[in-house]
């Protein structure tokens, strides 16, 4: 009778929350302003710790990012002279925390102060929330590209989803190529799947930047990632990607609030 | 139930929730970090049996869907379930160890990293691909079984258990704990 009663209250609050039942993200909201201070204050103690376990247990992952890195570096050197696009890829890799795109748009900087909770939530917590003007549905970038998008806010903490959360889904392009494409993440903390139109002409290599268009959240030119793979399916209706992620988003430290509502 | 209990069943679920945040989450293996909240839900199965145990579950879930972006009630329905599940089990050892608790502790987990993904898909959340899945459940049920003992010892404190009732564990040795 117990189990009863609270999967018919579980399955109440899910039908509430599908219905954007309002008190839940007040709920949320609180929380947020509650639990995020704490989550700074434990962050900052275990911090020198977290970094040596990270160093010790991660040290593959670094030593892959480090020849990926080295990779990219020589690649776009390269290509500097004959390509703008890669001299625009160097200057961002140089340039961290300049953010080249978005121009004329407001920004708002801000402080990761927390990662996800569980092993299923792909969102950072930042120390920056609706009294820095900062409102749900703002894209978040760094200075190598998107990050991902605002997904709650309280007074003084916002919540960001990650654009490797799985049900993240961004309209993309390749400059001064044919056509479009969107990715979204699947899980993975590094990578990102997504199909093109089959007429376009992207190819491994290609950086794929926000498209940009009405309606979209994100405002165009953002970089998104690079192409790693590029196939026409097995019906030939349109083309496979995989693209990595050009923000390492699991070593953020700040990150930059585009202040443009969704549109 | 006795006030005294309902205090301090909360306390401890609160507890885990800011280890969860400030402590748990910042240690990682390969991406994936323990549960403290399912844990402490598994623990309570384990020293109340299921029905207490399934409302501790009900009660950690929604202290997670509190702060994360998942669906509300997705969280509070696994791990009531899940709770519920081990109580059960747990209810038919005839002679519960230590290395039985961890164990209960290590399939619990994975079955409530892989229960959350499923239930998920029902309600739109996409899950993760079977490998990461995969992943996710061995790593998370690794960390849970190593934390099951000491927190089967403090669900023992909340719930006003003695250290030889039922629900009690004993070492390999025998000695009752």
């Amino acid at each position: 009778m117990t189990l009863v009663l609270l999967i018919l209250t579980s399955v109440l609050l899910l039908t509430l929350d599908s219905r954007d039942f309002g008190p839940i993200d007040g709920a949320r909201s609180g929380v947020l302003d509650v639990f995020a201070p704490v989550g700074d204050f434990f962050g900052t103690i275990t911090r020198p710790v977290s970094n040596t376990w990270n160093g010790a247990f991660h040290y593959d992952e670094l030593e892959r990012e480090n020849k990926q890195l080295k990779e990219q570096l020589s690649d776009l050197q390269g290509r500097q002279t004959e390509n703008d696009l890669a001299k625009t890829e160097l200057e961002q890799l140089k340039t961290s925390l300049d953010i080249p795109f978005a121009g004329g748009m407001p920004k708002e900087r801000a402080r990761i102060i927390a990662g996800g909770i569980t092993n299923f939530d792909a969102t950072v917590e930042i120390d920056k929330g609706t009294g820095s003007g900062i409102e749900k549905g703002m894209a978040v970038v760094s200075g190598a590209g998107l990050v991902g998008t605002v997904v709650d806010s309280s007074e003084s903490h916002a919540v960001v989803k990650l654009l490797t959360d799985r049900d993240t889904k961004v309209g993309v392009k390749v400059l001064n190529k044919r056509g479009f494409a969107v990715v979204s993440g699947n899980g993975d903390p590094h990578r990102l799947t997504g199909t093109a139109d089959k007429v376009s002409d992207y190819d491994t290599g290609d950086i794929l930047v926000t498209s940009g268009v009405e309606g979209s959240r994100y405002p165009e030119g953002i970089p998104v990632g690079r192409i790693t793979s590029a196939r026409v399916d097995e019906i030939g209706s349109k083309k496979d990607l995989e693209v990595d992620v050009l923000v390492t988003l699991n070593d953020l430290g700040f990150v930059t609030v585009i202040k443009k509502r969704a549109g | 139930m006795d006030s005294r209990i309902v205090v301090r069943v909360g306390l401890v679920l609160l507890s885990a929730a800011i280890l969860q945040r400030g402590v748990f989450a910042q240690f990682r293996l390969g991406g994936v970090a323990a549960d403290a909240l399912l844990l402490a839900a598994l623990a309570a199965a384990v020293v109340v049996g299921p029905d207490r145990g399934a409302v501790a579950g009900f009660a950690s879930g929604v202290l997670v869907d509190l702060q994360v972006h998942t669906p509300f009630g997705l969280t509070a329905l696994t791990y009531c379930l899940v709770a519920w599940f081990l109580g059960r089990f747990e209810a038919t050892v005839v002679r519960s160890s230590r290395l039985t608790v961890m164990a209960t502790g290590f399939v619990g987990t994975a079955l409530g990293q892989v229960g959350f993904a499923l239930l998920g898909e029902l309600v739109g959340v996409t899950a993760p691909g079977v490998s990461r899945l995969a992943i996710i459940a061995g790593v998370t049920g690794l960390w849970n079984a190593l934390l099951m003992p000491p927190a089967v010892r403090i669900m023992r404190w909340a719930w006003d258990q003695p250290a030889d009732g039922r629900f009690a564990f004993s070492s390999p040795g025998g000695r009752r704990r």
